[in-house]
C-alpha cells in the first residue's frame, strides 16, 4: 500500500524552454486577432463587428492575406497513407465501422481486407455473414488510410501484411497531434526484452509484445491469425514501462517518436525508477525534465 | 475525445493476466494508489472549496453555506445538501447511446437499466450523501444557530469535470476537503423580545429576528468536518481485489465495493454494486485493508491541506486552473 497525495506544482518543465516561439501569438475562443486591410478570415475564427475573433484555441498562423487560427488540439483529420490504430464500434452494411478519434468513424469495408489464405476472390454473402469472425465489436487493428472523401469520412484498408487485430498488450491514447508522420509506425523498440510498439496517427498507440518477424507474414497475414500469448512477468514489466512513458510524453504534449520514446524509456531505467513511480506527476515532471537536459 | 468503449477480448486478456501477476498495466501492484493531487480555496466566491485529481478524474468541489430554516422535524439541526453534476462528456457512454446498459456496468451504479446521465449524477449524490453524511460523521446540531429559527444550509456542489476511474474516490476526497475548507460565519441572533415586537408589527405574517454577521474573516468557525470519512472503492476482477482502479480496470470489474472509511480507520458505510456476487470471507481482509488505506488517505490529506493552509482566511496564491 503507498497512498500519497499531491499539491499542485508549478508550470511543466516545458514552459521555459519554450514551445511557442515569441514572434506567433498563441489566442483563446473570442480573442481578437489583429488583422491588417485586405486579409482573408480562414478557418478557426469568426468575423463580428469586422473585428476577427478566434473560436478555437490555438496559434495565430499566416499565409499571405489568409490569416487562420492552427488548434492546439483537435480531433485526427485523415490522410492517405497514414497507419491508424482503431476499435471496431459497428458491423453492419458489409463493413466495419471503426472508432479513429476522428470528426465521424471511420469504415473498413469487407472488399479491403484481405481473405483467410489470403484468396482473392469476390466477396460473397456468406463472408458478410461471417465478418465477426475476423474482427468483432471492441476488437483493436492497426489499419491504414487509403482514401479520404471530401467530407473528411475515412476509408481504411488491411490489405498488407503487417496490418490486421492487435492482441497481447494494450492501448495508450494520446493528443493526435503528438504523432506525426514518421518512416516506420510499427517497431520493435530495443528495450530488454524488446516491446512492439503500433505509433497511430490518429494518437491511438499500441504496446504489445514485439510483431513476429516470420518468412510467411511478408507473404501475406491473415486477419485471425495474431494469437493470444501468455506475457511473461519481465516482458510485461518492459511493456508497461514503455505505456508509462508514452504517457509520461504525452501529459507534457511532447512528440513521440520511436526515439523519444527510447530515450525517455532508458533515462527512467537509468534513474532505477520503478514502473509504478511513473504514475506519479512528480516523478514524471523530473524524468522529462532529464530527458529536455539531454536532448539539448 | 478519449472514449471510454469497451475492452477488445484481447485488452481485456493482457489485464486480467495482469491481475493475476499482480502486475497492472500502469506497473503498480493490487494494493497500490496513484497520487491524489489536491487543491483547496480555488473559487474565490464560494464559502469553502476544492479541486481533486488523480490522472484522467477531475472534480471540482463547491460549498456554499446559507442561513435558513431548520427542517420542521428537527428544529435543532442544520441541513447538508449534496449535489452532483457531470460535465457532458463524462456521461456514461451506453447511455448516450440509448442506454444499453453493458457498457456502463463497470462504473459504480452502472447497469441500472433506467440510468441517464442525470440518472447518474443524482445516484452518486445520493450514494455520497448516504456513505459519508450519516450522522455518525457528521454532527448536524452544530449547524443551527437558534433552533426553530436559523440553521445553516449547506449547499455542497460536486462537479465532476472528467472521469477516468475511481469517481466516487476523488468525490468523497473533494468533499472532505471542500468541507475543511469551509467557514461557517459568526453570527448574532437578535434577542427573543426584538422578534416578537416585529411579530405584532407584522401581522399574520410570522417574520424572524434580524442577525449580524461578523465579516472579519478570522470570526468564523469551522466546519465540523474532522469526522467525515472518505470512500475507498475495491474492485474485483478475476477474484483477485484491485485497488484504485482506471477506467479500464472498473470495466473489468465483476462488482466493486465502495468502504467509507474515517480518520480512525472505522468503517461508517459499505456499499456494493456490480453485477457479480463477492466472496464474504474475502471482505473481512478489504474492509480491514480499506481501514489502514483510509486512515492512510485522511492523514496525507489533512497533511496537504495544512501545507496550503486550508480554512485559513489568508489570500494564497492560487494555481486553479494554470496548475499543471
Amino acid at each position: 500500500m503507498n497512498v500519497s497525495i499531491l499539491t499542485p506544482s508549478g508550470p511543466s518543465p516545458l514552459d521555459s524552454s519554450g514551445g511557442i516561439s515569441s514572434q506567433q501569438q498563441l489566442v483563446m475562443p473570442g480573442q481578437v486577432i489583429p488583422t491588417h486591410s485586405g486579409y482573408m478570415r480562414g478557418h478557426g475564427t469568426t468575423e463580428e463587428n469586422g473585428q476577427l475573433i478566434a473560436t478555437v484555441c490555438g496559434l495565430v498562423e499566416q499565409v499571405s492575406a489568409l490569416i487562420y487560427v492552427r488548434p492546439l488540439r483537435s480531433r485526427y483529420v485523415g490522410e492517405v497513407g497514414d497507419v491508424i490504430v482503431g476499435r471496431v464500434d459497428e458491423i453492419g452494411n458489409g463493413r466495419w465501422y471503426v472508432e479513429v478519434c476522428s470528426s465521424q468513424r471511420a469504415q473498413l469495408h469487407l472488399a479491403a481486407i484481405n481473405l483467410p489464405g489470403s484468396v482473392q476472390r469476390r466477396r460473397t454473402e456468406e463472408d458478410e455473414k461471417e465478418m465477426r469472425r475476423f474482427l468483432a465489436e471492441g476488437d483493436i487493428l492497426s489499419t491504414e488510410v487509403q482514401r479520404v472523401q471530401s467530407d473528411g469520412l475515412i476509408l481504411l484498408h488491411t490489405r498488407s501484411a503487417k496490418y490486421g487485430k492487435l492482441e497481447n498488450g494494450c492501448l495508450v491514447q494520446v493528443p493526435p497531434q503528438l504523432v506525426r508522420r514518421q518512416a516506420s509506425h510499427m517497431v520493435n523498440l530495443p528495450c530488454e526484452p524488446p516491446v512492439g510498439v503500433v505509433l497511430g496517427n490518429n494518437g491511438y498507440i499500441w504496446v504489445g509484445l514485439p510483431q513476429r518477424e516470420s518468412a510467411r507474414d511478408t507473404i501475406n497475414y491473415a486477419l485471425g491469425e495474431v494469437t493470444y500469448q501468455a506475457v511473461s512477468p519481465p516482458q510485461r514489466q518492459a511493456i508497461c514501462r514503455v505505456r508509462n512513458c508514452i504517457a509520461a510524453l504525452s501529459a507534457h504534449y511532447l512528440q513521440l517518436t520511436p526515439q523519444s520514446i527510447m530515450d525517455v524509456y532508458s533515462a527512467s531505467v537509468r534513474g532505477k525508477l520503478e514502473v509504478s513511480s511513473l504514475t506519479n506527476p512528480e516523478v514524471v515532471r523530473d524524468l522529462i525534465r532529464e530527458y529536455i537536459k539531454t536532448k539539448t | 475525445m478519449l472514449s471510454q468503449s469497451t475492452l477488445s477480448p484481447a485488452e481485456r486478456r493482457f489485464l486480467e493476466d495482469g491481475v493475476r501477476q499482480g502486475f497492472r498495466n500502469d506497473g503498480r501492484g493490487l494494493l497500490d494508489y496513484r497520487p491524489y493531487t489536491v487543491e483547496t480555496g480555488i473559487l474565490p466566491s464560494t464559502s469553502g472549496s476544492s479541486r481533486v485529481r488523480s490522472f484522467g478524474t477531475d472534480v471540482l468541489c463547491a460549498v456554499k453555506v446559507d442561513m435558513g430554516s431548520p427542517p420542521a422535524d428537527k428544529p435543532d439541526e442544520g441541513v447538508v445538501s449534496v449535489n452532483v453534476e457531470c460535465s457532458a462528456s463524462v456521461a456514461p457512454h451506453g447511455e448516450l447511446e440509448g442506454g444499453s446498459s453493458s457498457r456502463a456496468t463497470g462504473r459504480v451504479g452502472g447497469g441500472r437499466r433506467d440510468d441517464s446521465g442525470e440518472g447518474w449524477s443524482a445516484y452518486l449524490g445520493a450514494l455520497l450523501d448516504d456513505l459519508c453524511l450519516p450522522p455518525c460523521a457528521l454532527d448536524k446540531k452544530a449547524l443551527c444557530v437558534s433552533p426553530h429559527v436559523y440553521a445553516w444550509h449547506v449547499n455542497v456542489d460536486i462537479l465532476l469535470l472528467n472521469a477516468a476511474g475511481g469517481v466516487l474516490d476523488a468525490m468523497s476526497l473533494a468533499m472532505r476537503s471542500a468541507l475543511r475548507d469551509t467557514t461557517l460565519p459568526s453570527v448574532s441572533v437578535g434577542s427573543r423580545d426584538e422578534w416578537e415586537e416585529e411579530d405584532t408589527a407584522d401581522g399574520v405574517q410570522q417574520s424572524k429576528p434580524p442577525f449580524d454577521v461578523d465579516e472579519r474573516p478570522t470570526a468564523g468557525t469551522p466546519f465540523p468536518a474532522q469526522d467525515i470519512p472518505v470512500c475507498v472503492t475495491v474492485g474485483q476482477v478475476c477474484s483477485h481485489y484491485v485497488w484504485d482502479m482506471s477506467s479500464e480496470e472498473e470495466s473489468c470489474a465483476e462488482a466493486q465495493v465502495t468502504v467509507a472509511v474515517d480518520r480512525n480507520g472505522r468503517c461508517v458505510a459499505v456499499h456494493k454494486s456490480g453485477m457479480a456476487s463477492i466472496d464474504p470471507t474475502g471482505l473481512l481482509q478489504v474492509l480491514k485493508d480499506a481501514g489502514r488505506v483510509g486512515v492512510e488517505l485522511i492523514k496525507k490529506l489533512e497533511a496537504a491541506m495544512a501545507k496550503l493552509g486550508t480554512g485559513q482566511p489568508v489570500v494564497r496564491e492560487r494555481l486553479g486552473f494554470m496548475a499543471a
